[in-house]
């Protein structure tokens, strides 16, 4: 059979590309970062880093499963950091002795304790509020998370798969405060107001409050704001027509997830993988990350812009442990799917 | 003995080994198996919904790809010729691409939970996938028998019952082949389920593994789904061995009638056809078009190097499958276990591939830790820097393409031709060159095809193992749509599609001279 005529060239650039990423991978002067972020908005806090401190970054995007891959690799890994969303992972990273501490000076001022792990093994870079939202013309909000589940609003709410991490985080928050029995009874609150089976992504749900199929939705808030600020009419018209809610639980706190970082236990670039964490948390990169991508920020003293503002000013901060949270996810999503919400 | 056969008992073994590496990998130990017993009740329900969700996918796509072919190779309408290329076109987009947008087209119109059910998403993988028939069928349908429907129809069958006792039966094995991919990417798929709602054993994997780190559960699950996999396509095989006899009399009969319809009849015909590309392709692409009209600068940025990574993937890993199934074929022919190698061709088809990523991680660090035990150096850096793993996780992943091109290729032999060329005085090579792959041309270029299409569109096994540096237009497509982004994801899923019409075009020509060669 003949070969397809691309392949020559092909070689020559594999070579090539071979050749030049053997150089980088090599170089001093850089870190390697193993991420299950997506490379649109860390683009700009890796290049932001590089003007400040002359260190290039090498970033492998792995939206699923950079985790295993690090654990794989062990000693001949050349990550030096990993940037994952979603506690669960980051537990996952500690629990698997994956990582090494990251608890620089800079680190302590910079994020409240409740924000890291006790020995810098995770640092958290964003805050991810899961909130709720209805349409502009909805008198009823919902208070509190508790208020979803209440007795005569069947057909009311939409949420994706119950077994998705956004939701069963927000799920062993809850069994967290209030234990197995009244977790229980709450999801089965939640499943008896569905308004359709669980399904769709983040989006969808947002989308579903504005056509009228869901009165209440549950979703991360970035995706609400991301939808305002789309460039797709459409996406932007279905969110305007939509509020977003900031309930808490009965006892206060409302529920919230986070992005992080750690450095990876066997970094060949030790130094350099502190100095980006280091980076990451310095008000200059979580600016980028409030603006780019709509998540709250870790520290304190970085301004928002104006909707997320308004938003964060909502959110009753809680310090509710999230390595409990993480420790709980097996149950509760066994709980989610005893309540129906999950398969 | 000859060398052939001295060749055969250690390729055997190697061959097994490199195949089955990637499911060693996983380190599946006593514990999985516990768990597997554990969970029985709930496994159970997975599996129910498993079978469930992938025979009608499979049915779909059988029924779909069978009738197109059947129609495209046996009747003459207008706009066949163009009908016939545009059906492999929805090959080209993901599933879980078609997916997300037939999604988010559905939520705008407010009608999003009509679509994400147990039925949607069965549509949705046939209309995505039912080109694996429609390719793997055509070849047998082009190269059957006008003669024989005719002799059958004098003996008093209507057409009905000709195309369904003489036709069908002939395309039955590429039918089946092609119909267990379906089944298998079906029952593998996550990104779908998850979206859809949907409770398959592939999801089940994925999420026990990767997002509550239940290793034990995980295992189970992925040993249930290689089994229930695997007894499909054992049950196949040893099905169509009991055919074959039948099959190699009916062979003996050549020459073409095709059928030219007009009126009403040509008009239904063309409307089967359009259908499937209509709602596969047309749709999701003019979406995906308006999208890119919106994509941010960067989405477009990046296009140059993903079509350059996955040139070069496609390259190393379609030869390397293709390589792999001769192999493969050359020690099957002495194998005493009816459908023992079809179903180890099979087996890297036959769990997640993000599971299977994860074997390929395990049994890659095996073999670097061995070879530094021997040779003293760390070789890691060779994939650390070059995709050497990623290369040959993929040629294995798709080995069962490659392989059902091959065997394809094969049932268009007619046994008595080869008996023929030999009494001419052929050699073995001669004979291959040129009798065997000419007439095999039209089933390897389609699978070529597939294969090559199914690599650049593959994301698991690609997003895990790819080195520092090297990215695709499916790793890119996927970056923005796992952000649930659809506009960045537009301009790399445009060039997928591009490159799938691309490499039609080439192989096309393939596949006439093939169809030449056979009628004449
Ligand atoms: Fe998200």
């Amino acid at each position: 059979m003949k070969k397809p005529y691309f392949v020559p060239g092909g070689r020559l650039l594999a070579a090539t590309l071979i050749a030049l990423a053997g150089m980088a991978a090599a170089s001093a002067d850089q870190v390697n970062v193993y991420t299950e972020r997506q490379q649109v908005f860390l683009d700009d806090i890796f290049a932001a880093f590089t003007e400040a401190t002359g260190i290039e970054v090498e970033a492998l995007y792995i939206d699923k499963g950079a985790v295993e891959r690090l654990a794989s690799e062990g000693e001949a890994s050349p990550a030096d950091v990993i940037i994952l969303t979603d506690i669960g992972r980051l537990h996952e990273v500690v629990k698997q002795e994956l990582s090494a501490p990251a608890d620089s000076p800079e680190v302590q001022a910079a994020v409240p304790a409740w924000l890291r792990h006790p020995q810098g093994l995770w640092v958290a870079l964003t805050r991810r509020a899961r909130l709720v939202y209805a349409h502009n013309d909805e008198q009823q909000l919902p208070a509190h998370y508790e208020d979803l589940a209440a007795a005569g609003m069947e057909g009311s709410l939409c949420l994706r798969s119950g077994s998705h991490p956004y939701n069963v985080a927000l799920f062993a928050a809850y069994l967290d405060r209030y234990g197995e029995e009244k977790a229980l009874g709450w999801l089965s609150g939640l499943n008896q107001n569905l308004a359709r089976e669980p399904q769709g992504n983040d989006r969808a749900q947002i989308k579903g409050v504005a056509s009228g199929e869901c009165r209440y939705a549950i979703a991360n808030s970035y995706y609400y704001f991301k939808m305002l600020n789309s460039d797709d009419s459409a996406e932007r018209d279905a969110a305007a027509q939509v509020q977003l809610v900031a309930p808490t639980f009965v006892d206060g706190g409302t529920h919230v997830n986070v992005s992080g970082a750690a450095i990876a236990r066997h970094a060949p670039h030790p130094e350099a993988a502190l100095a980006l964490i280091n980076f990451m948390v310095s008000s200059q990169a979580q600016k980028i990350y409030a603006e780019r991508n709509f998540e709250m920020p870790v520290r304190e003293d970085v301004a928002m812009t104006g909707q997320l503002a308004d938003a964060s000013a909502l959110i009753e901060s809680d310090s509710q442990q999230l390595a409990d949270i993480a420790q709980l996810r097996s149950e509760a999503a066994r709980l989610a799917v005893e309540a129906g919400l999950a398969k | 003995m000859r060398p052939a056969a001295v060749l055969r008992l250690p390729l055997a073994g190697l061959i097994v080994l490199a195949v089955l590496a990637p499911l060693l990998g996983l380190g599946i130990d006593g514990a999985a198996f516990a768990s597997l017993a554990e969970r029985a009740p709930a496994l159970g329900r997975y599996g129910v919904n498993t079978l469930l969700l992938a025979a009608s996918a499979a049915g779909l796509a059988a029924l779909l790809g069978t009738a197109c072919a059947w129609l495209i190779e046996r009747c003459r309408f207008a706009g066949r010729d163009i009908c016939a290329f545009a059906l492999f076109l929805p090959f080209a987009l993901p599933p879980y691409l078609a997916a997300f947008i037939w999604s988010d087209l559905a939520d705008r119109i407010g009608i999003g939970f009509a679509l994400r059910n147990p039925l949607g998403a069965a549509l949705i993988m046939a209309l995505a996938l039912y080109p694996y028939v429609y390719f793997l069928v055509r070849p047998a349908f082009s190269q059957q028998t006008g003669a024989l429907s005719a002799a059958a129809r004098t003996l008093g069958c209507t057409p009905w019952q000709a195309f369904c006792k003489v036709s069908l039966p002939l395309a039955r094995p590429a039918i089946a082949i092609g119909a267990l991919l379906v089944a298998m990417e079906t029952a593998n798929d996550i990104a779908v389920a998850e979206d859809y709602g949907l409770a398959t054993l592939g999801y089940f994997v994925y999420d026990s593994w990767l997002n509550r780190g239940e290793r034990a559960a995980a295992a189970a699950a992925a040993i249930l789904l290689a089994l229930l996999a695997l007894a499909a396509s054992w049950s196949e095989t040893v099905s169509r061995i009991r055919q074959r006899h039948h099959q190699s009399q009916l062979r003996t009969f050549a020459s073409e009638k095709i059928a030219k319809l007009s009126g009403g009849k040509a008009l239904a015909a063309a409307g089967v056809c359009w259908l499937p590309v209509l709602l596969g392709f047309a749709i999701p692409v003019l979406a995906l078009i308006r999208h890119a009209l919106l994509a941010p600068a960067v989405a477009w940025q990046r296009l140059p190097a993903g079509l350059l990574g996955t040139a070069l993937l496609i390259a190393g890993a379609a030869a390397l499958a293709y390589l792999l199934a001769a192999a493969f074929a050359f020690v099957r022919s002495r194998s005493r276990v009816p459908g023992l190698f079809e179903m180890l061709a099979r087996s890297g088809y036959a769990i997640p591939g993000s599971v299977f990523a994860l074997g390929c991680l395990g049994a890659a660090a095996a073999a670097a830790s061995i070879l530094k035990a021997i040779t003293g150096v760390s070789l890691y850096w060779l994939w650390v820097v070059a995709p050497v793993v990623l290369i040959y996780a993929l040629a294995v992943r798709y080995l069962a393409v490659a392989a059902g091109a091959l065997e394809a290729g094969v049932a268009a032999l007619s046994p008595g031709l080869d008996k023929t060329a030999r009494s001419c005085g052929l050699s073995r090579w001669q004979r291959l060159r040129m009798v065997h792959l000419p007439l095999m041309a039209p089933a390897l270029a389609a699978g070529l095809l597939l294969i090559a299409t199914d690599i650049a569109k593959e994301l698991p096994l690609t997003l895990i193992l790819r080195p520092f540096g090297m990215t695709t237009l499916a790793v890119e497509a996927y970056g923005f749509a796992a952000d649930e982004d659809l506009l960045g994801a537009a301009p790399p899923a445009l060039a997928l599609v591009a490159l799938a019409a691309a490499g039609l075009i080439v192989v096309h020509r393939h596949f006439r001279a093939g169809n030449r060669i056979s009628a004449g």
